[in-house]
């Protein structure tokens, strides 16, 4: 990509300055208190996503890289993979998702909210106990359904589906745990597959969060991110 | 006034950022006189890019609002800031207004579409530009405002407030290669755009 080919001098665009009394209105406002947003000064001081993210398979192993085409041995993992899917998803809910009218904006990265919200390390601990092992059988459905078929399935080269996937999710308080009273599909992901979308959904919505909780249902967005991994599927390999 | 003269700075960025880091450290603890010189020091920076987040949206009258509500957001926060961090203060502020802007935007819920038609009511300051330098500033304006948010973003941070791809990539809190499309499709539909006006 040629930067120098798609550059504009974009000088020309001024725009007006802000009004003479700016920064007197600004000084005498400061010591109102601040609203809770999702935009949330604080956490913008966070390290970057790249450091947050949870990778769901080594780093190392996401070059984009040939495999195989299905095999009876990965086939056969995959049906246990797709039968233990189906027993994790089947599981009682803990309780019904009360109706809620959760919040409209979006959420940024990983919210840690008001001081009696969720907190970072609950929340990375349910998605590593309880969301992570069903993701990773996901995409292990996603890799077979889309590996090759077929007569000459076997020499056709099969490129594993790899990406970026952001998760929208929000946690209300039921008594004394949280539950995801709603959960979508970030803008963008770089899986585009509904099946799998689904599937990371009915994930999520299984997961229970521990307190402490904030009076109104906290918006969390997570980065997951799939590739092939030649060791074990099952492994943790946060 | 004596201009404040240190002979071990080697640069006038250098004394500046040492002003700023004093500025900090006193706003921290709720000197106004140093809240106002960061006031200063930036309120022009988040003007701008908030008028120009906001241009074509319908949102245009509240700039101001958000440059507000910028500020008082970051003094809130100020007292945890690290002036010897990573983090500039003028890329913190301009992230968070940026996510402001986003966020009022979303909020009125924009059909990407629409934005075609409102950005007829974008507006340029040409009242010190050249008649063609106005015009080509009216056209970018124009062309800016048709882009969608996520796009709009990432371009004014790069072409207006000099944003590394990194930089922006932890503002908007997206992929450097995220970055890096959504900045060349959006030059891309502006060259288209300026070219039309060129040819009208």
């Amino acid at each position: 990509m040629d930067e120098r080919s798609t550059r504009v001098d974009v000088t020309a665009w001024r725009v007006a300055p802000l009004s003479d009394g700016f920064t007197d209105e600004v000084m005498r406002r400061i010591d109102e208190p601040v609203e809770p947003s999702s935009v949330d000064a604080l956490d913008l001081l966070e390290p970057a996503p790249d450091d947050e993210r949870l990778a769901l398979v080594p780093r190392s192993s996401q070059a984009r890289t040939a495999r195989a085409p299905a095999t009876l041995g990965t086939i056969a993992l995959a049906v246990a993979a797709a039968i233990l899917l189906v027993l994790w998803l089947a599981r009682p809910l803990p309780t019904e998702a009360p109706a809620t009218s959760a919040p409209t904006s979006p959420a940024m990265h990983v919210e840690a909210g008001p001081v009696e919200a969720l907190d970072r390390d609950g929340i990375r601990r349910v998605i590593r106990e309880q969301f992570q092992p069903a993701a990773k059988l996901c995409y292990e459905v996603l890799q077979i359904n889309d590996a090759p078929r077929g007569p000459g399935a076997m020499q056709r080269p099969y490129v594993s589906p790899r990406g970026r996937v952001p998760l929208m999710f929000a946690v209300a308080r039921e008594g004394d745990r949280g539950i995801v009273v709603r959960a979508e599909i970030g803008v963008e992901p770089d899986i585009d597959d509904r099946t799998f979308h689904e599937c990371l959904l009915a994930a999520m919505r299984k997961s229970v969060f521990e307190g402490p909780f904030s009076k109104d249902p906290v918006e969390i967005e997570i980065h997951l991110v799939f590739g092939p991994d030649e060791t074990s599927l099952l492994d943790d390999a946060d | 006034m004596q201009p404040i003269v240190r002979p071990e700075l080697a640069t006038a960025k250098e004394a500046s950022d040492v002003d700023e880091r004093e500025d900090i450290l006193a706003a921290q603890v709720g000197d106004p006189a140093a809240c106002r010189a960061l006031i200063a020091r930036h309120q022009r920076s988040v003007g701008s890019l908030l008028r120009r987040m906001l241009a074509g949206t319908g949102l245009d009258g509240q700039g101001e609002d958000l440059a507000q509500e910028t500020f008082l957001r970051a003094f809130a926060a100020l007292p945890r800031f690290d002036p010897d961090g990573p983090a500039r203060l003028s890329t913190w502020l301009l992230t968070i207004a940026t996510r402001l802007a986003l966020q009022a935007i979303e909020r009125r819920r924009i059909p990407a579409d629409e934005f075609d038609d409102m950005s007829s009511g974008v507006h340029v300051a040409a009242d010190e530009l050249a008649p063609d330098r106005a015009r080509l500033g009216e056209a970018i304006a124009t062309a800016v405002g048709r882009l969608p948010p996520p796009y709009r973003a990432v371009f004014v941070l790069r072409e207006f407030h000099g944003f590394e791809y990194i930089e922006i990539a932890r503002s908007l809190q997206i992929d450097v290669g995220t970055v890096k499309s959504r900045l060349w499709r959006a030059r891309a539909a502006l060259q288209r755009a300026l070219k039309e006006v060129d040819r009208g």
